[in-house]
């Protein structure tokens, strides 16, 4: 059935969708001060970031809701910049549905279709397949207010989709659902956008979401991209503080480097300490080493190699592992989870130690 | 309904109210079944006030002024409003060098729409007359219907305004992203949604026309007395069952209205923005 | 850049320039005249003058604006006092009482005003049902005098704006979590002092909004004032209108307007600085 619905013939050196340099200053909603991004056939890119960081403005430009004041927009290779959104071939799935109360089902989402003027028969055919893909048979009569939220996010997928566009945008769409559905809901939109085949471009504020879904991660703050990559390279090599701490949980030791090896391992000084990590920094440069707080190490011996002497200030129960506290020599505190107590007991003395392979550095600040 | 007690004073100053308030309407239309000449003495039971009614003449000019008058305001300011509610909800345009004048221009049209609801009837009535006056214009139907169309306008305006403000945004924004120009996604969401408005604003405008004293009083001409006029002048004069049995028929019309107008605005609650409480 | 916009607000237009011909127009014009002198039959002359304004200070007009003040004045606490605890006991019924009570309050406001103040012409006639009732109970001898009386008047003024009362109130006490209240009494405070110190000072936007809209017509609806009160003393509006269509005295029928709508704007104003915004009456 999936396959039915794919777009083929396109050039596969033509990425899907590209931006240059989207700016924009007026308005109600964020700024946008320049972000450049391609999307290519088929991929599932998610924009992460917190509110007000420029996500859904960003979409609403792909989707022609809003017109940037500078840059462009060019869907297959074609400038789409000045396209009013009824022209433009990809479709949205809005944050609250945005279903016509004053329609029923089969007709939201046979609307785009009759627009487009196919034919009768073609259009209920298409209504029930796609009533089928969302899993909502036999509830073409139902008024919107008549569904559940869930329902609703089906019922807005499935108009969104039925015009077979190559992109599809969503904003936020699980944002008004509970935890369990949310979770439920994830893994049908996977599933929807790989029978489909079709580019998703989602915008989220919830790391796991973007961590679970997406092919590509572009993380957003202040109206920039502000590292663009898969949920692994984002997680193992945040580009930010802000990156690093926005995905994850995240321990960030300010710390200056004092030896580069040339293959990215790096020794710093750390509030009085000396700790390795990995990644592209030259001596005397100021940064922060990024420490996941599930790779923090800690035990009574002390193992070869790299360790800090620390002491187990606080353990709690965090539903299903312990997170504790750690005060380790020169002043630092460490946040550590793990699935046991860390071999201590809180109050004992112990040693710290992590990977630094799997401790990259960050510049220090942002950038504003 | 929650666990405080419920306080004795509150059904007995709601019943009291309800009865202060439909105490007179209720002896109005008892009346206009009484034998009796003399109204506010119930004696017996009898149609022929109703009877006598119809049979008088300048009663029935009046009414059929009283309606054609609020047809042809209603004709005229129901499209005005809504198109000006329509209008002045349009986004403005994004430029700051423009987005100030144009909350200006916006501000100052709608100061002006909503002007005949903060004044009292009197001033309104009066400044009219002085215009028409000057004008030149011949007092009769159609001054008459340009003086209800203005109070009417502003009536209309809000209630249409106060819909298009609880929409939605987004689902217009969807109609376009599946392929609806903004007249074609107008038509298709908009404007049903804001219909019930629209319906409700029509009959506020015809009863508020239909009950209009104080403006008909200043712009009326010689020829053209509404029924108000009409009424207004027989109770000066004293009262008469007569007047009862037109009074409980406008309570019937009027009773029937509500209950449709009010069917039309349950539907209002469709569309609105998710979480935006229905504050008419 | 989408032109689209700016056509979409062009629909206002017609609207615009009507209130303009049929609103703006005609209230500069009575100020214009309330300047000019009068002519002999009907209308005016181009001579300028500020006697029509020296002669609002005349002791009978000082009286008619006293006293239309004073009516309002009482008509609108007289509501507020009836219609306070109305809106409070219908805001917190449950929602299906609470829109049937809500449809109850509207209805009379849809009839014709005519028909309820001739429904208190009944009610108060010298034979009429209240006056036989008082005789029977022995508390009156003779029949009293009910209607054509001050009081009449009054009733008849707050019994027609009673509605404008309610509904603000109603949206005002209707939107008021009563979880304040609650966290009011948690704290310590009796009901009384939890009113007094939170429910009412929250709903005061829609007190005021209630008790403009039932001050400001009050001024204006000479006709109920006549019809119950018959047509003893004079309200402002009343002497508009004779200015207007008995004097035939257009430039101080405009003055007199002039004054009311000053007056007008000043209530209006007022509220605005005590209670803020306009609180949804549609």
């Amino acid at each position: 059935m999936g396959s039915g619905l794919l777009r083929e013939g396109w050039d596969a050196a033509i990425p899907l969708l590209e931006l240059f340099d989207i700016r924009k200053d007026f308005g109600e909603g964020d700024v946008l001060r320049g972000v450049s991004l391609t999307v290519e056939p088929g991929e599932f890119l998610t924009l992460l970031g917190p509110s007000g960081c420029g996500k859904t403005t960003l979409l609403r430009v792909i989707a022609g809701l809003e017109t940037p004041e500078a840059g462009r927009v060019l869907l297959e290779g074609r400038d789409i910049t000045a396209l009013p959104p009824e022209k433009r071939g990809v479709n949205t799935v809005f944050q609250n549905y945005a279903l016509f109360p004053h329609m029923n089902v089969q007709r939201n989402i046979a609307y785009g279709l009759r627009l487009r003027g196919e034919k009768r028969a073609a259009i209920r055919e298409q209504v029930e397949r796609m009533l089928r893909l969302v899993r909502l048979e036999g509830y073409g009569r139902r008024m919107p207010s008549q569904l559940s939220g869930g329902q609703r996010q089906r019922v807005a997928i499935a108009r969104a989709v039925a015009l077979k566009p190559a992109l599809l945008l969503l904003d936020e769409p699980l944002g008004a659902l509970d935890l369990q559905l949310r979770r439920a809901m994830q893994l049908e939109l996977k599933r929807i956008q790989k029978d489909l085949g079709v580019a998703f471009v989602y915008v989220t504020h919830d790391q796991e979401e973007a961590i679970n879904m997406s092919d590509r991660i572009a993380v957003m703050r202040a109206g920039r991209v502000e590292q663009l990559g898969t949920p692994e390279e984002i997680y193992e090599r945040p580009a930010t503080r802000f990156a690093a701490r926005f995905i994850g949980q995240t321990n960030l030791i300010p710390a200056e480097v004092v030896e580069a090896s040339g293959h990215g391992e790096l020794t710093l000084r750390a509030a009085g300490v000396t700790v390795p990590a990995c990644g592209g920094a030259a001596v005397g440069d100021k940064v922060s080493v990024c420490v996941r707080m599930e790779r923090v190490r800690c035990g009574a011996a002390r193992p070869d190699g790299f360790a800090l002497r620390a002491r187990l200030a606080e353990t709690r129960y965090a539903g299903g592992f312990l997170r504790s506290t750690l005060e380790v020599e020169g002043g630092l505190t460490l946040e550590a989870i793990g699935q046991d107590a860390l071999g201590s007991r809180v109050g004992e003395e112990c040693f710290v130690w992590w990977d630094p392979a799997l401790a990259p550095v960050v510049p220090a600040e942002d950038a504003a | 309904m929650r666990g405080r007690g419920r306080s004795a004073w509150r059904p007995v100053i709601l019943t009291a109210v309800l009865v202060f308030l439909y105490l007179p309407l209720a002896l109005v239309a008892l009346y206009s079944f009484s034998e009796s000449k003399v109204a506010g003495v119930m004696k017996g039971f009898t149609w022929d006030w109703y009877a006598k009614l119809t049979r008088d003449g300048a009663m029935g000019q009046a009414l059929r002024t009283s309606l054609r008058v609020a047809g042809l305001s209603c004709l005229v300011s129901v499209p005005l409003a809504t198109l000006g509610a329509i209008g002045l909800a349009a986004r403005q345009s994004r430029k700051a060098r423009f987005a100030k004048l144009a909350g200006g221009v916006r501000g100052l049209v709608e100061g002006v729409t909503v002007l005949p609801v903060m004044l009292p009837e009197v001033v309104l009535g009066m400044s009219l007359m002085a215009a028409f006056s000057m004008a030149g214009a011949r007092f009769g139907i159609w001054t008459l219907v340009t003086a209800h169309t203005t109070f009417c306008v502003p009536y209309v305006y809000l209630i249409v305004k106060s819909r298009l403000a609880g929409l939605d945004p987004q689902l217009t924004e969807a109609a376009r992203d599946l392929g609806a120009g903004p007249a074609r996604a107008f038509w298709d969401v908009t404007l049903p949604l804001i219909l019930p408005a629209i319906f409700s604003g029509t009959l506020l405008a015809v009863a508020m026309s239909f009950d209009d004293v104080i403006i008909s009083m200043f712009v009326n001409g010689a020829q053209s007395t509404t029924l108000p006029l009409k009424i207004y002048s027989s109770l000066r004069a004293g009262v008469t069952p007569e007047i009862n049995a037109l009074c409980t028929i406008i309570l019937g019309v009027v009773c029937l209205a509500v209950a449709l107008s009010q069917l039309l605005r349950n539907d209002k609650k469709r569309g609105g923005k998710p979480d935006e409480t229905d504050n008419v | 850049m989408k032109p689209r916009r700016d056509r979409t607000a062009l629909l206002a237009a017609p609207m615009a320039a009507w209130m303009a011909l049929f609103t703006a127009l005609p209230l500069l014009y009575i100020l214009v005249i309330s300047f000019l002198q009068r002519d002999e039959t009907w209308g005016v002359t181009d001579i300028l003058t500020l006697d029509n304004y020296r002669r609002l200070l005349d002791p009978i007009y000082i009286k008619v604006f006293t006293g239309s003040i004073g009516l309002a004045a009482r008509a609108t606490l007289l509501s507020l006092a009836v219609g306070y605890p109305f809106a409070y006991a219908m805001a917190r019924a449950k929602p299906k009482r609470r829109a049937a009570l809500t449809l109850l309050v509207v209805i009379p406001f849809w009839t014709s005003s005519l028909m309820r103040v001739y429904g208190w012409m009944i009610l108060l006639q010298a034979n009429g049902p209240l006056n036989t009732l008082l005789l029977k109970l022995g508390i009156v001898e003779l029949p009293a005098k009910l209607l054509y009386t001050q009081g009449a008047a009054l009733l008849g003024m707050v019994y027609t704006l009673l509605p404008f009362m309610i509904l603000p109130c109603h949206t005002a006490i209707e939107r008021l979590d009563p979880r304040v209240t609650d966290a009011a009494r948690d704290l310590g405070a009796s009901p009384a002092k939890a009113f007094l110190t939170v429910t009412l000072p929250l709903t005061m936007p829609g007190i005021m909004s209630g008790c403009m809209l039932v001050f400001v017509p009050t001024m204006g609806l000479y006709y109920v004032y006549d019809l119950l009160g018959g047509g003893k003393g004079a309200i402002l509006g009343r002497v508009i209108h004779d200015q207007m269509l008995s004097a035939r005295n257009p430039p101080f029928g405009a003055a007199l307007s002039v004054a009311l709508i000053a007056l007008t704007g000043a209530v209006v104003a007022l509220q605005r600085r005590l209670g803020g915004r306009d609180i949804g009456f549609f």
